[in-house]
C-alpha cells in the first residue's frame, strides 16, 4: 500500500483519472488480504477489512494528491514534465515510508520527548499512515511481536488516534490538498525527448 | 487441674505465635509501623488522584490498581473509604464491554481486564458477579489455544498478550492468572493447565521446557525465543519475568517443592538485588519487580531466604526498606530513572508500591 505512489502512472493527464489509480491498489491490497486468509485458514473479520479499507483509500488519496502538488510545483520551478513526476513520486513514497516506520525509528525520540510532554508518543504515533491502517483494522501494532521486539514505543503510554478523527483529518487533508491541485490537473503535454530504444537501436544498425 | 488448664492453653497460645511468626511478625515491628505509614501516606496520594468520573487519569488499569490498594490495606478500610472505592469501582463497571472486557481503549484489553477483575474481586460485592464472570470469559476466550488455531506443540500455545490475539507474554499471563485465582476460577478449569504449557516454556530450563532456545539456569524470559529489546533481546533470564513465572506456577496449582519451582526460586533468591531489575543491569520496570517479588514471596512463604552470596536475607524487611527509601513527601512514588511500562507514572508506581508494601505486612 505504502509503494502504491511508485505505480503512479506517467501518462495519467487529469484529477478524472484519479478514482482509477486509487482504485487498483485498493483491489490489490484486498486480494493479498483474501490471500492471507487462505494461507492462514484465519478469516479476517469484514469488521476489520471494511474500515481498513477506507482508510487506505483516503491515505492514497491524500497521498495521490500531494504527487500532483509537488509534480506541479516542480514543473512551475522550471523542471521538465518527466523529471517533476519522478521527482514527486519518489519523494512522496519516501515521505509516506518515513512517516510509516515513524514507530520505529522515533522510538528514542519518543522515550526522550515523554519525560517533557506525556501526550509525544501518542503525536508521533498520530503522524504514522502505519499506526492509521492498525487502527482501522483494530490492530495493536506497538504490542505486535515484531515491533515490541525492535522499538521502545510499545512499553511507553501510548494512545492511539481515534478513527473517526483520522478519517475526517484525511477527509479535510483531502478536500484542501484538492482545491490547491487543480490549476495542476491538467498535465502539459510531455515535451521531453524521448530515448530511442534498444529495439529502434538494433534497427538503425 | 488448673495449672494443667493453663498450660494447654500456654502451649496453645504459643502454637499460634509459631504460626504468626511465619508472616509478617518476623518484620522489626518498627519498621512494620513504618510500612503501614507509608501505605497510609501512598493511599492518601491515590485517593487525591481520584477524578471527578471516579478514575484515575481515566484509565480502568489505573484506576482498578488504586481500588484494589485501598481495599487491600491489612489496617481495613473504614467508612471514609467507601465513597471513594464505589466511585471507582462505578468508573470501572461503566468501561464493560458487551464483549466481557473492561477496558476504555481498543487494546491492552486483556491486562486491563484481568486487573479489574481482581479489584473487583477484593471489594467482596455481589453485585460485581456478573461483570467478573464475564471478565471470567473473556480471558478465556483470548487465551492462546485451539480456538485460534494453535495447537499444544505451537510455543506460543496457553499464553496471553496484552489484547489477546497478539503475542502472548509470561506478563500479562501472570496478570490474567493472579485475575482467575482472585475471581476463584475452577481450579480444574481448562485455562490453567494451558497456561502451563505456556509457564514451562518461558522457563531457562531444558528439563521442562521443549524448546530450543531454553537454558538452564531456571529462570524465566519474556516471550517465546525473546525479549524486550530494552532488556538487551535474546533468551536471558530476568527478574521481573521470572517473579512472574514463579508466581504463575503457584497460582496454577503446581506444588512448592516441584522441581521447576524450585529452580525459579533459586534463581530469583542468588541473583537478589532490588537495586535493579535483576540481572539486566537497569532500572527498567523497577516497581513491577517489587510489586511481583512482594507476591511471589508471599506465596512461596518462607520469610527468610540466602542470596548469592550466602547471606541470609528477610524479604520482608529489606524490601519495605527500600520502598520507604523511595517514598516522596507526598506520598507517592516514581521510577525516576525510566518512564518505560508508565513507571514515570506516580500513579502507577505508587499503586504498585502500597500493593506490595501490602504483601509485606500481611
Amino acid at each position: 500500500m505504502l509503494l502504491a505512489p511508485l505505480f503512479w502512472p506517467r501518462d495519467i493527464v487529469s484529477l478524472r483519472q484519479l478514482p482509477v489509480c486509487l482504485g487498483s491498489p485498493i483491489v490489490t491490497a484486498a486480494l493479498l488480504a483474501a490471500a492471507w486468509q487462505l494461507a492462514n485458514g484465519r478469516a479476517i473479520p469484514l469488521a476489520a477489512l471494511v474500515p481498513a479499507c477506507v482508510t487506505s483509500l483516503m491515505i492514497l488519496f491524500v497521498a495521490y494528491l500531494c504527487v500532483i502538488l509537488a509534480e506541479g510545483v516542480l514543473a512551475r520551478l522550471g523542471a521538465n514534465a518527466r523529471a517533476a513526476r519522478e521527482w514527486a513520486v519518489w519523494t512522496i513514497t519516501s515521505v509516506l515510508w518515513l512517516a510509516a516506520a515513524g514507530p520505529l525509528w522515533l522510538g528514542p525520540v519518543a522515550d526522550l520527548g515523554a519525560r517533557i510532554d506525556a501526550s509525544t508518543p501518542s503525536t508521533l504515533l498520530a503522524c504514522s499512515p502505519l499506526a492509521h491502517l492498525a487502527v482501522a483494522s483494530g490492530y495493536d501494532l506497538l504490542r505486535s511481536q515484531w515491533f515490541y521486539g525492535h522499538t521502545s514505543l510499545g512499553a511507553l503510554q501510548v494512545e492511539y488516534p481515534r478513527l473517526t478523527t483520522l478519517l475526517v483529518a484525511y477527509a479535510g487533508a483531502g478536500v484542501v490538498l484538492a482545491l490547491l491541485a487543480i490549476p495542476f490537473g491538467r498535465r502539459p503535454k510531455d515535451t521531453s525527448p524521448v530515448e530511442p530504444s534498444i529495439v529502434q537501436e538494433e534497427r538503425r544498425t | 487441674m488448673t495449672i494443667r488448664r493453663l498450660a494447654v492453653t500456654t502451649l496453645v497460645a504459643l502454637l499460634a505465635c509459631g504460626q504468626a511468626v511465619g508472616a509478617a511478625d518476623t518484620m522489626d515491628p518498627k519498621l512494620r509501623a513504618r510500612a503501614q505509614q507509608a501505605v497510609d501516606a501512598g493511599l492518601k496520594y491515590l485517593e487525591g488522584r481520584q477524578a471527578e468520573n471516579g478514575s484515575v487519569m481515566g484509565s480502568v488499569g489505573l484506576t482498578s490498581l488504586s481500588m484494589r490498594a485501598v481495599l487491600e490495606n491489612p489496617a481495613g478500610h473504614g467508612a471514609a473509604d467507601k465513597g471513594v472505592v464505589d466511585r471507582y469501582a462505578a468508573f470501572i463497571v461503566s468501561k464493560a464491554n458487551p464483549d466481557g472486557s473492561i477496558a476504555e481503549i481498543q487494546h491492552d484489553q486483556s491486562y486491563n481486564t484481568a486487573v479489574a477483575m481482581t479489584a473487583l474481586a477484593a471489594a467482596r460485592d455481589p453485585k460485581y458477579a456478573t461483570v467478573i464472570a464475564n471478565g471470567q470469559k473473556f480471558i478465556q476466550k483470548h487465551q492462546v489455544d485451539e480456538t485460534e488455531g494453535f495447537k499444544p506443540v505451537d510455543n506460543w500455545y496457553g499464553g496471553l498478550g496484552y489484547g489477546g490475539d497478539e503475542r502472548p507474554d509470561i506478563s500479562n499471563l501472570y496478570i490474567a492468572l493472579e485475575a482467575m485465582r482472585a475471581t476463584s476460577l475452577d481450579p480444574n478449569d481448562p485455562v490453567w493447565k494451558k497456561a502451563l504449557v505456556f509457564v514451562d516454556r518461558m522457563q531457562n530450563r531444558s528439563e521442562s521446557n521443549d524448546q530450543p532456545y531454553a537454558g538452564n539456569d531456571g529462570g524465566f524470559i519474556y516471550s517465546p525465543a525473546w525479549n524486550p529489546p530494552e532488556y538487551g533481546g535474546g533468551t536471558k533470564s530476568y527478574g521481573t519475568v521470572t517473579a512472574a513465572g514463579l508466581i504463575s506456577l503457584l497460582y496454577s496449582g503446581v506444588d512448592k517443592s516441584d522441581p521447576r519451582v524450585q529452580a525459579a526460586h533459586k534463581w530469583l533468591t542468588t541473583n537478589y538485588t532490588l537495586d535493579t531489575n535483576p540481572n539486566t543491569g537497569s532500572k527498567h520496570g523497577l516497581f513491577y519487580f517489587y510489586n511481583a517479588f512482594a507476591k511471589v514471596m508471599y506465596a512461596y512463604g518462607e520469610p527468610e531466604f540466602t542470596d548469592g552470596n550466602g547471606q541470609k536475607r528477610n524479604w520482608r524487611n529489606e524490601l519495605a526498606e527500600r520502598l520507604i527509601k523511595l517514598q516522596d513527601a507526598d506520598g507517592s512514588w516514581t521510577n525516576k530513572e525510566s518512564s518505560l511500562w508508565w513507571e514515570n507514572k506516580p500513579e502507577l508506581a505508587t499503586a504498585w508500591s502500597v500493593i506490595a508494601l501490602e504483601y509485606i505486612l500481611r
